[in-house]
């Protein structure tokens, strides 16, 4: 049919990438290593909360989850910002962008999740609404509604991808104070002392809490690598299934004309 | 105090969960992607710019 | 032409073209005004929280009305090449955006204007404060109309665009939902201090995405 010789194929993970898969792997493992660990400590070898009881255990997952969910959407912002800077840009950024923002929506979620079992057996309700959940929750649209928008792709999808994240970005502080403000005017003086902290005079809690820190953003990194991976390999495959689909195109015209 | 053992459990559980099933639909988008890209290792070159002969 | 005359221009030309199809008055208008109606049927059981819940219900009403109203801003841009034809004009990107912005933006005020009087005569509520309503009002309604538009134009060649930018728009003013509604609310108490406060927080809003807007349109209009 097509009279060209195959020539190796450049994209290939295969052939380009052994060193970066390993070293993924290494941060996969050193990943799993730290999750178990910290729940090791959290579950059995820090000691209970003098005043939550065992319940501050789950604090150990939520205030990471917090953060990282506010990390990501940071990284998610800079690499957009990188992208749009004309000296920077690359596709790389934009598909940072998106594997972070990825793995934010996820922990955000949890960040949710987990502060509402938190606070049932604390406040005695599944949720309150209080400043740092209720903007982690605005949060956890914003970054469904930029999902939703990346998913759509297509050509210029990177630049506006970009533009939106870094509006939604500059929107977060404004839903900060605004939601502060709000709760404050709320709990004059009521009954909601128990906030979404222990007290760390345990230095054990402390170790468990900076453990527990660790271990969610090395599992953030590791997911970042693998998603900006996956994105280039199906990025990679487009493009090669739209070069096959144009070989094909030419090949099909010029079998009529050609001599067989 | 002990009921509040339910409510760790469920947290920790749900977590591990969730974060265990994204890395595996990760790995096996990846796996997946991996092996479609292997396939393709003969047939993958650009297409020359004028018309084959 | 001047930045300011553009935009007039822009915003001109949307008032034109609403004047004569009147979708805004004939469709988002009554729209609204069921929106009131159905909250009043939702809390009947507990009418006398009414009072207390129409500045929240007004804004609510007021936020799903906008979405329309941005909905049909880029709705008249996408037939018969509308988006090539004001990327053709030679305007600049950020005049176009304020144009807009303010067509949307006094559209959004006769519509609360009209739905102010509905919630007070439906919901039975006292009159007061109004030296910072008004205020409060425009410069939530403004806030409103600038991430819409900004949101808007985002979405505006996408097929999707109906039902994604509700789900950007409206996580992103929330902070004009809480802000319009307290500020409201402390002026009909008569706190105007607080409610002063929370109108601030809203130029803030109105100020901040009136800027992205100008930034941004240009260069999302050329991807559109």
């Amino acid at each position: 049919m097509t009279p060209n010789t195959p020539t190796p194929n450049t994209l290939t993970p295969n052939t380009v990438k052994p060193v970066a898969r390993l070293r993924a792997s290494w941060l996969g493992a050193l990943t799993l290593l730290s999750l178990a660990t910290t729940a090791l400590f959290a579950l059995l070898i820090a000691p209970a909360d003098s005043v939550q009881g065992d319940a501050a255990r789950l604090l150990y997952l939520h205030v990471p989850a917090a953060w990282l969910a506010y990390l990501a959407f940071f990284v998610t912002a800079v690499a957009s910002a990188l992208y749009l800077w004309p000296r920077t840009r690359r596709s790389a950024w934009d598909q940072l962008a998106g594997a972070s923002a990825e793995v934010g929506v996820l922990c955000t979620g949890l960040t949710l999740f987990v502060g509402s079992v938190w606070g049932r057996p604390i406040w005695g309700t599944w949720w309150e609404w209080e400043a740092r959940l209720t903007t982690t929750a605005i949060l956890f649209f914003l970054y469904v509604g930029y999902g939703a928008l990346r998913r759509i792709g297509g050509p210029g999808s990177e630049r506006r991808n970009a533009i939106a994240a870094l509006i939604a970005f500059v929107d977060v502080p404004v839903v900060h104070f605004s939601v502060s403000w709000w709760t404050t005017l709320h709990q004059e003086g009521s009954v909601f002392n128990d906030r979404m902290e222990v007290q760390i005079d345990d230095p054990l809690m402390s170790l468990t809490l900076w453990l527990a820190v660790a271990s969610f953003t090395l599992f953030y990194a590791w997911c970042c690598v693998l998603r900006m991976r996956l994105f280039e390999l199906e990025a990679g495959r487009a493009e090669r299934d739209l070069a096959n689909a144009i070989e094909q195109r030419i090949a099909s015209r010029a079998v009529p004309m050609g001599t067989g | 105090m002990d009921s509040n053992w339910g409510y760790v459990a469920l947290g920790y559980m749900v977590t591990a969960g969730a974060l265990g099933a994204y890395c595996t639909h990760l790995g096996l988008r990846l796996r997946r992607a991996r092996r479609l890209d292997a396939g393709r290792p003969a047939e993958g070159s650009a297409p020359a710019c004028g018309a084959p002969e | 032409m001047t930045f300011a005359g553009e935009a007039a221009l822009v915003a001109g030309k949307d008032l034109r073209i609403e004047a004569r199809a009147r979708v805004v008055t004939a469709q988002v208008l009554p729209f609204a005004g069921i929106v009131v109606l159905l909250f009043a049927f939702a809390l009947d059981p507990r009418r006398n929280v009414l009072p207390t819940l129409a500045p929240g219900l007004f804004w609510v009403a007021v936020l799903l009305s906008s979405l329309l109203a941005v909905s049909r801003s880029f709705a008249i841009e996408s037939e018969h090449g509308g988006r090539d034809g004001l990327r053709l004009a030679g305007l600049d990107g950020g005049a176009i955006f304020l144009g807009k912005a303010a067509a949307i933006g006094l559209q959004l005020l006769l519509l609360e204007v009209v739905l102010l009087v509905a919630v007070f005569a439906l919901y039975d509520v006292e009159v007061h404060g109004l030296v910072v309503i008004v205020p409060a009002a425009l410069v939530a309604t403004a806030g409103i109309a600038a991430a819409g538009t900004v949101y808007g134009v985002l979405a505006a060649g996408l097929r999707v665009r109906e039902t994604l930018v509700p789900v950007l728009v409206l996580p992103a003013v929330a902070p004009v939902l809480l802000g319009a509604t307290r500020a409201f609310e402390l002026a009909l108490a008569g706190e105007l201090g607080g409610a002063w406060r929370w109108t601030s927080l809203l130029a803030v809003f109105a100020a901040l995405y009136t800027m992205l807007g100008v930034l941004t349109f240009g260069p999302l209009l050329e991807e559109a």
